[in-house]
């Protein structure tokens, strides 16, 4: 063999040797950064919360409310990522917490009539699920998981309406779609969406509840705060954790503080109430505010003087103030204990509203400014608790200056005067005789709307 | 008479064949002959069987006689997954089943004066990765089992210049079948549970296409051989692909997604989509070092820009998808070198660095491909005047390759517009490979 031939030998040899050294090895794990910055949190959006949360208005729940409640307003702004944001919604007329005209009905959301408010229309029972709830196959959990109704406690226990702390309120079922979702709480529903960007905004009805019953008292019909306390802040533990745990990364949540009943235009200045009924009305006890439902209850004949149920007196309205302080104190506090927790100051801003015009109720505007012009000066929808579509564009934009000044983003804010709220609802009856301003059915939906 | 023995024959090995897939630079299966995957596929400026109707037609005229040359090529690949640490510390993997795809080189030619007509049928193109524990497997909403298959069929025409130069022409008609099967999950709330719903499997074989093929060979000296082959890139189209959902989801989600399948307009739709071949372009010289040892250099150029997406068309915008691809052009380095021992008995040998034309992000359960070092050896045998026989083995071992860059997974804009920072349907992190490719030739001239 000559030389060359040798090398060459020697090469394939060597080929060979170097050929059977390859082989398939397992690799290596790699690890990801799952540190967020600015806009990613913007990525996915998961909204916590009550009926102020689920686009309640007028009495209830239907598309052309949820379309603008603050959660989906919010999530139009945070922009150019296509992820989805869905709502449980609800078609026309919507279901409201009205009592029905027919008990195999349900009560669709309240409307102005021309004359006063009443149920802009009614769904057989048997209809709802087939022609009302629009998204209940949507096989994740909505991003709006706010449940009218809800109290703090049910955020982390309600699985459906007979495990919630208001039994028979059916927002439960179809909202949080138990066992099919797999009997998973509101909390642990968001967890499992792996928002990067959370609003909750609770503890509104730990003291509605009492306020609208017009006995409030603590530890029966108001959460006491060192409860309210301890829940609130497992809330925010709770989806920290969940959220680290099974997607890696950190929420950015941002809370809304309680507002003080004084608010919202269904709580009536005695004064005011007076001037709305026509005369002095004569109350069983020494009422600061009357429920504006009462208006409905005189208009039907009911005897004077006021019932107590329709007042808050002084030492009642203490009861709720204190409740209201304290809440905000203590949700001030489990903010600032939390790098990942900012605040929205939804009690200042709310309380901040002009009473005669901004947080005036649409009836007392109506009368002297017509529909147009009442229906684009409040901020409140026709129950009188709840945000209409501007009210809520209000919300939405102080969460987005949260969001900004926490994030250091530059979300814009919603234009207000673009929402448009038609509290006729398209359904605008002539002018009938009436026995007052609210028919007893739209009365008892403002009662029913809370317990 | 003959002839139509011949080609019946061809025929019946094609459809035992004919599926056969595999594991290739992207998805190139460049192992088109035994003798030249012997020699680390630089065989254009030697060209000297009927595998240079693929490797180079021109070779075709410096031949004599006729001959049938089978080629039977078992590709045996394998691949592991390491997915990205978790945020609870944990991490997935995956291993691809134990396959193999025989991939055919089959060629026929007949030599008549200056002029030497052949065919011959290849598959130049194709892929088979089936992961294992598809119930399970993480990146099964991207796929778990996944087939591509083309077929060349080539008639090439060589003319003989003049004794040193020879010149080629033929069509590349061709044909692909894919299948992609993959699945649907939704997360539904709390713990950690998550669900497959619906088992997808897209099917389609596309129309024959045509296409020219070109070769060249000069022999500068006696020694310096300069070769030059060229298959043109290719558009194939398929039209009457099929998608079938089928509900797969725990009873308790049974009615919801037979809602969403019914939503979708059913569980059976027709579509379409395109799949685009680079072109390959050798450029290659050869050159004889001793009268019994001979080396030679191929650079193969691979126009894989034409490889720029899959796009599946079913008229359905829910079930339309795009996978982006994005490929680049790449320069393949092949070294080969022969030893004729004796009269008789021939050993090779070869080297092949490949670079992979796959971008970082698409790198996926459908094709991890990753930079390539292949050696081979092989041996041929002259039995007697008519009768050759080869074998040989080519160990294609791929670099671990990883999509997670500076803890952040790499992505294509599309895919951050569409999915943010994440997390992404394709799973973070790192994949090996490694394929035996096995090889037995015989030729046999008439």
């Amino acid at each position: 063999m000559t030389k060359f031939t040798k090398t060459l030998l020697g090469g394939v040899t060597l080929l060979a040797l170097l050929a059977a050294g390859c082989s398939l090895d397992t690799p290596d794990p790699v690890t990801l950064d799952y540190t967020l910055e600015g806009a990613e949190y913007f990525e996915s959006y998961a909204a916590i919360g009550n009926s102020l949360t689920a686009g309640f208005m007028d009495g209830g729940l239907v598309m052309n409310g949820q379309v603008n409640s603050y959660p989906q307003l919010l999530a139009s702004v945070l922009g150019a990522k296509s992820f989805t944001f869905q709502q449980p919604l609800i078609a026309f007329p919507g279901i409201g917490s009205s009592t029905p005209s027919d008990p195999a009905n349900a009560a669709g959301v309240l409307h102005f009539d021309g004359a006063g408010i009443s149920i802009v229309g009614e769904t057989p029972l048997v209809d709802v699920q087939s022609n009302l709830l629009l998204a209940m196959l949507y096989p994740v959990p909505y991003n709006n998981l706010g449940v009218p109704g809800a109290t703090t406690w049910d955020v982390s226990n309600a699985l459906d309406s007979s495990t919630s702390q208001s039994p028979g309120n059916s927002y439960f079922d179809f909202i949080l779609r138990n066992p099919t979702l797999g009997n998973v709480n509101m909390i642990d529903q968001a967890i499992a969406l792996g928002p990067k960007l959370v609003t909750c905004w609770i503890g509104n009805n730990d003291i509605l509840g009492g306020a609208t019953s017009g006995e409030p008292v603590v530890g029966v019909s108001v959460t006491p705060t060192a409860n309210f306390t301890a829940m609130f802040e497992a809330i925010l533990d709770d989806l920290t954790d969940g959220v680290e745990g099974r997607h890696g990364h950190t929420p950015a949540i941002f809370v809304g503080n309680v507002p003080s009943i004084a608010s919202a235009p269904y709580f009536v200045p005695k004064a005011l109430f007076d001037v709305m009924a026509g005369n002095p009305i004569p109350c069983d006890e020494d009422a600061v505010f009357v429920r504006f439902p009462a208006l409905s209850y005189l208009a039907a004949g009911g005897p004077v003087p006021l019932p107590e149920e329709w007042t808050l007196d002084a030492a009642e309205v203490g009861v709720v103030d204190t409740a209201v302080t304290e809440y905000n104190a203590a949700i001030a506090a489990a903010v600032a204990a939390r790098d990942n927790v900012w605040l929205y100051d939804a009690n200042a801003v709310l309380a901040g509203l002009d009473p005669n015009t901004a947080a005036a109720h649409f009836l007392a505007l109506v009368g002297t400014v017509g529909i147009e012009t009442a229906a684009a000066t409040t901020y409140f929808s026709l129950d009188g608790i709840h945000p209409n579509n501007r009210g809520y564009g209000l919300v939405a934009n102080g969460f987005i200056d949260a969001i900004n000044a926490a994030l250091g983003t530059t979300l814009p804010q919603i234009d207000i005067g673009a929402l448009i709220w038609d509290p006729t609802y398209g359904q605008l009856t002539p002018p009938a005789k009436r026995d007052g301003l609210i028919t007893p059915e739209a009365a008892s939906a403002m009662d029913a709307i809370f317990r | 008479m003959e002839g139509t023995k011949r080609l019946l024959l061809i025929a019946g090995v094609v459809c035992l064949l004919g599926t056969g897939t595999a594991l290739g630079a992207g998805f190139n299966i460049y192992e088109a002959g035994a003798k030249a995957t012997a020699l680390g596929g630089a065989f254009t400026a030697t060209a000297d069987d009927g595998s240079a109707i693929f490797y180079n037609p021109a070779g075709l005229a410096f031949l004599e006689g006729s001959a049938l040359d089978l080629n039977l090529m078992p590709v045996v690949p394998t691949a592991e997954f390491t997915g990205a640490v978790q945020p609870d510390g944990s991490h997935a993997s995956g291993k691809t089943v134990d396959q193999s795809f025989p991939i055919p080189g089959v060629y026929y030619y007949q030599n008549s004066g200056d002029l030497t007509w052949g065919v011959g049928i290849c598959a130049p193109f194709g892929l088979g990765v089936e992961w294992e524990d598809p119930d399970n497997w993480i990146g099964r909403a991207v796929s778990y089992d996944v087939d591509l298959a083309t077929i060349y069929i080539t008639p090439a025409l060589a003319w003989k210049v003049n004794e040193d130069v020879a010149l080629s022409l033929g069509v590349d008609a061709a044909f692909t079948e894919i299948e992609l099967n993959r699945r649907m999950l939704t997360d539904f709330g709390g713990g950690n549970a998550s669900y497959d719903v619906v088992d997808v499997q897209i099917e389609g074989e596309s129309k024959m296409n045509f296409t020219p093929v070109a070769g060249a060979m000069i022999k500068a000296t006696d020694k310096l051989t300069f070769g030059l082959m060229y298959h043109h890139e290719k558009t194939l189209q398929i039209d009457d692909g099929t998608l079938e959902l089928a509900n797969i989801a725990p009873a308790f989600l049974e009615a919801n997604v037979d809602a969403l399948i019914a939503g979708l307009g059913g569980t059976e739709h027709e579509g379409s989509t395109e799949l685009n071949l680079p072109h390959m372009l050798s450029l290659a010289v050869a050159y004889q070092l001793t009268e019994k040892a001979r080396v030679e250099f191929d650079a193969v150029h691979f126009g894989w820009s034409h490889f720029e997406e899959l796009r599946l068309d079913f008229g359905n915008e829910d079930l339309n998808s795009t996978i982006p691809e994005h490929y680049d052009d790449v320069w393949q380095l092949r070294f080969g070198a022969a030893y004729d021992v004796n009269e008789k008995l021939t050993l090779m040998g070869g080297y092949v660095r490949d670079e992979s034309p796959q971008p970082t992000a698409s790198m996926s359960p459908l094709l991890p491909d990753a930079n390539r070092n292949d050696y081979s050896i092989g041996v041929q045998y002259r039995l007697n005047d008519r009768l050759t026989l080869t074998g040989t083995y080519m160990g294609v071992n791929f670099e671990e390759r990883t999509n997670v860059v500076g803890g952040t997974q790499v992505v294509f804009p599309d895919e951050e517009e569409e999915y943010g920072s994440g997390p992404y349907p394709n799973p973070a992190g790192s994949y090996d490979s490694y394929a035996d490719i096995f090889g037995i030739g015989i030729g046999y001239r008439f």
